[in-house]
């Protein structure tokens, strides 16, 4: 028996070089070396966990915060301190409430639940989309995905950016919503992405 | 608890690489064949879990998904890959044994055989998708579910079959169990010694079932398996009073016997490489004669095993990384085997394995030595020729010869006069697939006194007072006719074994006494296609014996 035997015997080979297969490509089941993998976090691609991220989240931005805004806070110590900074009031108050309103919906509307048998058992779960092998070919066909996930984190984190230079240069609080819109934009990214394509696995 | 997990992750706990061999074995007055399928599966076995009918009943929910799929559109949650129940199976194959592998004999040649619907380095992909109604029917029943992927395996060589079966019919039931049974235990021995009287006079039907160790394919793929045969079932056309069956060694009785259905059953027995499963009818010679047909069936496994050398390399979920493999054990819970079913079936017509033409050739080889010496040079020449000696007997009393004066001979067994006894040996040669070799060997001569021999040198005297003395007795000290009687299926064989015997015994690296520039012997080619007579004309042509010994003691 020589070398050569025992050492193929022993692994699955990638196909490109002949290395050990440290995975097979999630699509097609070709086996791949480290070399030859490409990772793809797939938007169409469900997978859930048990995570409360979301939901703390819209928790916080639908109800503390209006909460503490109207509530605990008086909106005249807003207006102090806006004429100090600005020499007029802005609205920064009512930007601050739709900030907090707006990135907590959006939180909401990221937060998946599943029931079960009992009321008790049910279950708050964060959809992530996990990291899949992809060999070159089956990677290559993502292309429309992965432009659609670039643009919208490109986007969200635009408006998240351009929501506190708005209010500056603009002289304008309720700008600050765009912040707001951007954390939105950015939670349901996948979901956007899913929506559009669709739930096939093909961007075609 | 385990949600991120993918479901074939969670609810998979067995995959198992199963290659079915179907074996037919037909002797019978009008044929004499046997032939074999192959084919294979790789299977996993899935038991769902609690989850993964909640998956399915109660999907994950959103705000969002409730808003955007109104219209019962279920896409968002429910996109691809949910709940992940595909399965890849990474397996890969060694490639075929080409002839010019090293650590191959000469003789071993590999057919190439080829696998239909499985890579050779690769993966196979299982869906193994329940229905919710499924998946609550499978927790309340307590059932797993099979994925299979199937595989055909054309022109599989027989030579690399994990088996060999034989179907004999032996008319010495004594000798047989002496022979096949006998082990190094001592105890067992005396019990096979008892055994073996108890049949003297009949006969036996064997069937065996070889698990022979030199299958290279599984060398290579690194099986150590071992063979289980399940239920062997005999069935007969008749039978008769005084029939018997015998059991494993071990075993007080592993067998039922039904004479109203005519049929035994003998149950599970293991065997490692090597070693031979035997099941034996005992009755009268006569009496298995007239048995009819006697068909078998059984059904058997080897653990560890497979015939094409497909191994399973490790096993990944859509997400491409792997969850098992076999460095590392990520998952406890998971069992990945390897697996080959046997399922035979037997067609035996004793009256036709009776008429086995057994060949039969006989050589002879004249020696000068004295019947001992010549019998324990016969003795090393089968050690060193791998024979096995399956039993020995040195010659002994002998007689003097009639009218010859100080000349003592030992005859052949078939001359009954006096007690003077031929050395006797009885040795098998394998020739792998080509068969086995049985051979009897007979040691008979004649020769001159020791004791006179070394009175006649005592004489200081001249040759010619030597040679006068020897006249009365003999030419030389000794001669020896070893009468080898080869059995087996081939004359080719039986050829080759006795000149083995006699190249051993007539010099080729062999005899002390042999003179390097005299041929070492001469073959009278009075050879009869089936019986070859083998006679060869000694080498040690020796005028005086003292002398001899003398340029012999030098070399």
């Amino acid at each position: 028996m020589s070398d050569r035997v025992k050492k193929t015997s022993r692994h699955l080979t990638c196909e490109h070089d002949g290395d050990p297969a440290t995975a097979v490509c999630g699509e097609c089941g070709k086996p791949l070396c480290e070399d030859h993998e490409r990772t793809l976090t797939d938007p169409l691609f469900s997978q859930y966990e048990n995570d409360y991220t979301h939901l703390l989240l819209g928790i916080v931005g639908f109800v503390v915060v209006p909460a503490v805004l109207l509530g605990v806070v008086d909106a005249s110590l807003f207006a102090d301190v806006e004429r100090q900074l600005f020499d007029q009031t802005i609205g920064l108050h009512t930007g601050l409430l739709l900030t907090g309103v707006l990135t907590g919906f959006g939180g909401l509307l990221a937060t998946w639940f599943q029931s079960g048998d009992q009321k008790t058992s049910a279950r708050v779960l964060t959809r992530n989309p996990p990291e899949r092998a992809l060999c070159e070919e089956c990677y290559q066909s993502t292309s429309l995905r992965r432009l659609l996930s670039v643009a919208l984190v490109g986007l969200g984190a635009l408006l998240i950016l351009a929501g506190p230079i708005l209010v500056v240069q603009a002289g304008n609080g309720g700008l600050l919503a765009l912040s707001g819109l951007g954390a939105i934009v950015y939670y349901l990214r996948h979901d956007a992405v899913l929506y559009t394509l669709g739930p096939s696995n093909s961007d075609t | 608890m385990a949600v991120d997990l993918s479901e074939i992750r969670r609810n998979l706990f067995e995959v198992e690489l199963l290659e079915r061999l179907n074996l037919k074995f037909n002797i019978t007055a009008d044929e004499y064949k046997s032939s074999h399928s192959v084919d294979g599966k790789v299977r996993g076995k899935i038991d769902p879990d609690n989850n993964a009918k909640r998956d399915r009943v109660n999907p994950p929910v959103s705000l969002l998904e409730r808003l955007t799929s109104a219209n019962g559109d279920r896409s968002l949650a429910l996109a691809s890959g949910y709940p992940q129940t595909d399965l890849f199976v990474a397996l890969s194959r060694l490639p075929p044994l080409s002839q010019g592998d090293e650590a191959h004999q000469d003789n071993v040649t590999t057919q190439r055989f080829s696998v239909e619907g499985l890579p050779e380095n690769g993966t196979v992909q299982l869906e193994g998708d329940w229905s919710a109604t499924e998946i609550d029917q499978a927790l309340q029943d307590d059932e797993i579910a099979y994925v299979e992927h199937e595989y055909d395996i054309v022109d599989f060589p027989s030579d690399q079959l994990p088996v060999v079966i034989r179907a004999d019919l032996h008319r010495d039931a004594r000798k047989y169990i002496e022979n096949k049974l006998s082990v190094k235990d001592v105890t067992i021995n005396r019990d096979i010694e008892e055994l073996a009287r108890r049949f003297e006079g009949q006969g036996v039907l064997s069937i065996e079932i070889e698990f022979p160790s030199d299958a290279p394919e599984a060398e290579r793929a690194g099986g150590t398996g071992q063979l289980t045969i399940n239920n062997f079932r005999l069935d007969m056309d008749s039978t008769f009073n005084d029939i018997s069956f015998l059991a494993d060694q071990k075993e007080a009785a592993d067998y039922t016997y039904n004479p109203e259905k005519k049929r035994v059953e003998w149950r599970g027995r293991s065997i490692t490489k090597g070693d031979t499963l035997r099941y034996d009818v005992l009755g009268p010679v006569k009496e298995l004669l007239g048995l009819g047909d006697v068909s078998a069936t059984f059904r058997g496994q080897i653990e560890n095993h497979t015939l094409t050398g497909t191994m399973i390399r490790g096993l990944y979920d859509r997400t491409g990384t792997p969850f098992w493999t076999p460095d590392s054990s990520t998952n406890g819970n998971l069992s990945v085997s390897h697996q080959v079913r046997i399922r035979g079936k037997l067609q035996v017509d004793p009256a036709a394995l009776a008429g086995d033409t057994r060949e039969v050739t006989t050589g002879k080889v004249t020696v000068n030595d004295r019947p001992s010496e010549a019998f324990d040079r016969v003795e090393t020449v089968c050690r060193r020729e791998a024979m096995t000696i399956l039993s020995i007997d040195p010659p002994a009393h002998p007689e003097p010869a009639p009218n010859r004066d100080g000349v003592f001979q030992i005859t052949g067994s078939e001359n009954e006069k006096g007690d003077d006894q031929p050395g006797q040996l009885e040795v098998k040669r394998e020739y792998g697939d080509e068969g086995v070799v049985y051979a009897e060997i007979e040691v008979t001569g004649e020769f001159t006194s020791m004791t006179e021999q070394s009175e006649v040198s005592s004489f200081d005297e001249s040759k010619d007072r030597l040679v006068r003395s020897d006249e009365g007795g003999l030419e030389t000290r000794g001669k020896s006719d070893v009468e080898v009687r080869a059995r087996s299926a081939s004359s080719e064989l039986n050829s080759d074994l006795i000149s083995k015997i006699k190249e051993g015994l007539t010099g080729v690296g062999g005899g002390r006494r042999t003179r390097p520039n005299e041929p070492a012997f001469e073959e009278q080619a009075n050879k009869t296609a089936d019986a070859p007579e083998l006679d060869s004309e000694p080498a040690e042509r020796l005028e005086d014996s003292s002398e001899s010994f003398d340029g012999g003691d030098d070399r």
